[in-house]
């Protein structure tokens, strides 16, 4: 009786604690107009625990009017569904925040340093999509290195 | 009585150990990272990374920079504005975006004009040596040469306070404008916000 009692309240205690959860909802035009030019990734993941929130959903480029390369990655959190928001919700995870740096190449492979090289911030709620963009510090630039790790490691 | 002082002593040596128990010896931080103190009030140096990092890509990928002849804009750096409660060196937000502007290979900065004059007297300095007969004349700048600037970089910090009870919020909106002194019109125009929110414990500080 005493043990159904706690899987009752443990129950009770989940609903209460996904029942707060923040998730993103979204509506959009099913016809899309745009042209995205999808480019290829090699993704290493390191770190499991961003692996298991947040998914990579594609990474396009663009030209910038004065011949600078302009790069979007689409990031997307995974957490949603009732155990992964109130594990969330219990571990503090929501809002998820991770930080991400963009590294420039040259043609020869060459890092390239610019002021916009940082470990920015940004915060996930669960289903949320995000893009972060860039623009290459010159015309040189024909590659990149997106760095993500969670925020505060 | 006796008992009584060595209880005060061991008191003010334990709350001694503790007090010491709370702090950290200095290190240095990744400049680069999110380690850097965060505070309500101010600007910390991670809003003037952000705010240029943002305002960097914007005005790069605006394309505003880029002449049609081939010749690189020359752009002066004009008054940013401080409308805060705090004492602000816009340099920090100005010069990452010269820099990033310079490296782009889009245009060059000139530091012999400026809204409070130049950041380099050397280029007016340089062109009174032609009456010093100690230099070589044929080494003197001559007068006619500084090329004059196409566009101005300007802007504004503004700052909003709001209390709430025990909670604090500072509200920062950097504008910064592009302009082209041919027609005086702002080509290019940039924000970035940042607010900041904190809220006091009922006791301690």
């Amino acid at each position: 009786m005493k043990k159904l009692a706690y899987v009752l309240s443990a129950a009770v205690l989940c609903g209460v604690v996904s029942g707060c959860q923040n998730t993103v909802n979204t509506a959009e035009n099913a016809e899309k107009s745009m042209r995205v030019n999808y480019i290829a990734s090699k993704n290493v993941s390191t770190d499991s625990f961003i692996r298991d929130r947040i998914a990579i959903e594609g990474i396009n480029k663009a030209n910038a009017p004065g011949g600078l390369l302009m790069i979007q990655a689409t990031l997307r959190s995974t957490r949603t569904g009732f155990w992964s928001e109130t594990w969330s919700s219990m571990t503090g995870a929501n809002p998820y925040k991770i930080e991400y740096k963009i590294d420039w190449l040259d043609e020869n492979g060459m890092y390239v340093d610019t002021p916009a090289s940082i470990w920015k911030e940004i915060e996930f709620i669960p289903g949320e999509t995000k893009r972060i963009q860039a623009v290459s510090p010159n015309a040189r630039c024909r590659d990149f290195v997106i760095n993500l790790k969670e925020y505060g490691k | 009585m006796k008992i009584n002082k060595i209880a005060m002593v061991a008191a003010l040596a334990g709350s001694g150990l503790l007090i010491t128990g709370c702090g950290s010896s200095p290190t240095r931080i990744d400049p680069k990272s999110n380690q850097g103190l965060t505070t309500v009030d101010d600007l910390n140096f991670k809003d003037y990374q952000d705010a240029a990092e943002s305002l960097i890509n914007d005005i790069l990928r605006s394309g505003e920079l880029k002449r049609a002849d081939g010749r690189k804009t020359v752009m002066m750096i004009s008054t940013v504005k401080n409308s805060t409660y705090q004492h602000i060196q816009t340099n920090l937000l100005t010069d990452k975006i010269r820099l990033a502007v310079l490296r782009s290979g889009q245009a060059v900065t000139t530091t012999a004009v400026g809204a409070d004059g130049p950041s380099d007297k050397a280029t007016r300095q340089v062109r009174k040596l032609q009456d010093d007969p100690m230099f070589n004349q044929q080494t003197v700048q001559q007068d006619g040469t500084v090329i004059a600037p196409d566009m101005s970089l300007a802007g504004e910090i503004i700052q909003k306070k709001t209390t709430q009870g025990r909670t604090s919020e500072s509200y920062f909106y950097i504008h910064m404008t592009l302009t082209d002194l041919k027609t005086g019109l702002a080509v290019w125009e940039g924000e970035k916000e940042v607010a900041k929110q904190e809220t006091k414990p009922v006791f301690g500080w």
